[in-house]
């Protein structure tokens, strides 16, 4: 059973990491918080939905959509919450953004209604048995998206021109700008990005928990800030180890503790990780002033 | 000149003649008989909410075309609560307070329900459920009335079928700790009647209403092997739940109760939800003329959806009343409205034999529903009635 439930986790916290993966990148590049990131996964469910049940029943080209929709809506969001407030207070953007993320949960609700939905059942399920594990191919395929993206994201910052811009920007925007960094255009692209990650994670969720409602977001949202926060703030690789931390200790909670409490289990075991390592399991041991 | 007499005379004549028709006593008094409704039109509940809001429009529409109550016009004013207790509780008070409703159509979650009972006895105004179906809770006041079966009453008829159908011997309980009628399903009710009925529970697993993921949950399920699988949940979560259970390959029946008893779960369960069987107090398919009629002027308004139990029930209720405030001496004069707020709840303290569409309701010494549980099985993604 344990194995299985270890299954059950790293699923879960694929999941997390994606929507983390968003969070960490604007935090990394902004300095600030996206409230309305646990919104822009849920616009990405719908689109998904959306795409899958009324255009084609291809999940390829779902996640697609989703991806391109919420990446628009990232830089839109930009646009609206963000760049009106650079150079203000720091903690401006929290407001703007929580409204953001009550626009968006209002229009879902009123454009998609306020019941839950799933995706269509045409989306073929196999299982496969491995020894007593049992593994869907829904879930090999979020496992397998999530995985493929956040190697995306890790090589698109690592290896090309525009990653290393936004790693020079989230050290230093000013100095990078001084060294002809387009930085307007690196936080631009940081949102499309972050944005496409947290549109995937919609219907990645979707697929595997047919749960696809206007409130969704945030829940998710919730979890995201903790798994980034756990990972170490700004660091990729970080969130993608938070999530899977996260995920398999929802589960762990459930499995052999009261099913009730396993968000209460959950946040305190991160609680606990955070007093031992608080700048989170691979942040820096750096302490920055600006 | 002469052509506005003849206007008011023939007017006068058409009032005169509605009131004539089918009212027993004199009409009442007032522009309009007051009622308010408290439901759950968004949040958890948004489904049972839309669905009694619905039905409470039809059946308004229909009685003030036939000539309203006492020959006066029915008006509900319809409020959401978001499915929370806080708002269930203060539109309540405005209703009661500002508004100055006759009665409380409402709320259906026993969380709410269970919260603003025992507030009646000081805001003396009757409310009466639609759904709500945890055991024991319309105790809590002669003035909380409940137009539906508790699920002990739900449950009893649906373990027994589920058992001799599938051969259940032993059972694990999956119940919503967060959600007070699914959390007194599973901590009371299912094991009481599991017990009963010689079914052994093997493990009692919780979840928490906002939870998405129930893959933790099945697993353990799945160890220990049991002969089926007993929900305490609303139909939302249990659908997950049946078909996380298919994808980890459990083909054991699912047993369900009040808040499962939805169309919706058939649809979103399908194929994998498939012989689930629900313990329910209405049946929206019921060949009955009247609930035909009533099913096709619900579809034209849902988009095609037919109605959960509590939308049926909310249909029953307002006809309910319109039959308790012409029989029980109600006069509908603002002065008489602490008098008539107490007639209303003694005439429904006595409503026996009620024929309405989801059948012949009775209310007992408590001010709950009672009669035949309906029990519902899935079939082809439909709710279809299993006889016993």
């Amino acid at each position: 059973m344990l194995a299985q439930q270890l299954v059950n986790g790293v699923m879960l916290g694929a999941v997390y990491a994606l929507i983390a993966i968003g969070y960490t990148l604007i935090f990394g590049v902004l300095g600030m918080l996206h409230l309305a990131h646990g919104e822009v996964f849920m616009i990405g469910a719908f689109v998904g939905l959306v795409v899958a049940t009324h255009l084609s029943g291809n999940v390829m080209l779902a996640l697609a959509a989703a991806m391109l929709a919420t990446g628009l809506l990232g830089l839109l969001i930009e646009r609206v919450a963000f760049r009106p407030l650079r150079g203000a207070h720091h903690l401006a953007p929290l407001a703007t953004t929580i409204g953001a993320g009550i626009a968006l949960q209002e229009t879902a609700r009123w454009y998609f209604g306020p019941e839950q939905q799933g995706f269509p059942a045409t989306i073929t399920l196999t299982l496969w048995e491995v020894g007593p594990l049992r593994v869907s191919s829904v879930q090999v395929f979020i496992l397998a998206a999530a995985l493929a993206l956040m190697a995306a994201v890790h090589l698109f910052l690592a290896r090309t021109r525009a990653g290393r811009a936004v790693r020079a920007t989230a050290e230093d925007p000013a100095v990078a700008g001084l060294l002809g960094v387009n930085v307007e255009a690196v936080i631009l692209i940081t949102f499309f990005v972050a944005s496409t990650l947290a549109g995937a994670a919609g219907v990645l969720v979707g697929l595997a928990y047919n749960s696809v409602h206007p409130f969704i977001g945030v829940q998710m949202g919730i979890k995201g800030l903790v798994v980034m926060l756990l990972g170490g703030l700004g660091n990729v690789p970080g969130a993608m180890l938070g999530g899977v931390v996260l995920g398999v200790l929802e589960v762990l909670g459930v499995a052999y503790l009261a099913s009730s409490y396993r968000d209460a289990f959950a946040f305190g075991a991160v609680m606990v990780i955070l007093l031992w390592r608080p700048e989170g399991l691979l942040g820096l041991r750096v302490q920055r002033r600006d | 000149m002469r052509y506005r007499w003849l206007c008011v005379v023939v007017m006068a004549i058409a009032v005169v003649g509605l009131l004539a028709r089918g009212v027993p006593a004199a009409g009442l008094g007032g522009k309009a008989v007051k009622l308010g409704a408290i439901y759950s039109i968004t949040g958890k509940g948004a489904e049972w909410g839309e669905h009694s809001k619905i039905a409470t429009e039809i059946a308004v529409e229909e009685i003030n075309r036939a000539g309203g109550i006492g020959g006066v016009p029915v008006e509900v004013s319809i409020q959401d609560t978001g499915t929370e207790v806080g708002p269930a509780i203060s539109l309540a008070r405005k209703l009661i307070l500002e508004d100055k409703v006759l009665a409380i159509l409402g709320p259906c979650f026993s969380s709410e329900f269970e919260a603003l009972a025992p507030l009646l006895d000081r805001l003396k105004t009757m409310i009466v459920s639609q759904c709500s179906a945890k055991p024991g809770i319309s105790a809590l006041s002669t003035w909380a009335f409940r137009n539906t079966l508790t699920s002990d009453k739900q449950l009893d008829p649906a373990i027994k079928i589920w058992k001799d159908r599938y051969g259940v011997k032993s059972a694990v309980i999956i119940y919503d700790s967060a959600d007070a009628v699914s959390a007194a399903e599973g901590s009371k009710v299912l094991p009481a009647l599991l017990k009963k009925y010689g079914v052994e529970v093997k493990e009692v697993l919780t979840y928490q209403t906002k939870d998405i993921d129930f893959s933790a949950q099945i697993t353990k399920a799945k160890s220990v092997n049991p002969d089926g699988i007993a929900l305490g949940a609303c139909y939302q979560q249990a659908a997950n739940i049946v078909r996380e259970a298919r994808k980890q390959g459990m083909k054991q029946p699912f047993l369900g109760s009040a808040c499962v008893g939805s169309p919706e779960f058939a649809k979103l369960t399908g194929q994998e939800g498939e012989g689930t069987i629900i313990g329910s107090a209405g049946w929206p398919d019921d060949p009955k003329p009247k609930t035909a009629a009533f099913l096709k002027k619900f579809m034209e308004r849902s988009g095609g959806k037919k109605p959960n139990y509590g939308g049926m029930r909310s249909y029953d209720n307002v006809y309910i009343m319109k039959h308790v405030i012409e029989t029980s001496g109600v006069t509908n004069k603002p002065g008489d409205l602490e008098a008539d707020r107490a007639r209303i709840r003694e005439g429904w303290s006595k409503v026996k034999d009620f024929d309405g569409i989801t059948g012949l309701t009775t209310i007992d010494a408590n001010g709950d529903g009672t009669g035949k549980a309906t029990v519902l099985t899935v079939k082809d993604s439909q709710l279809v009635k299993v006889e016993y």
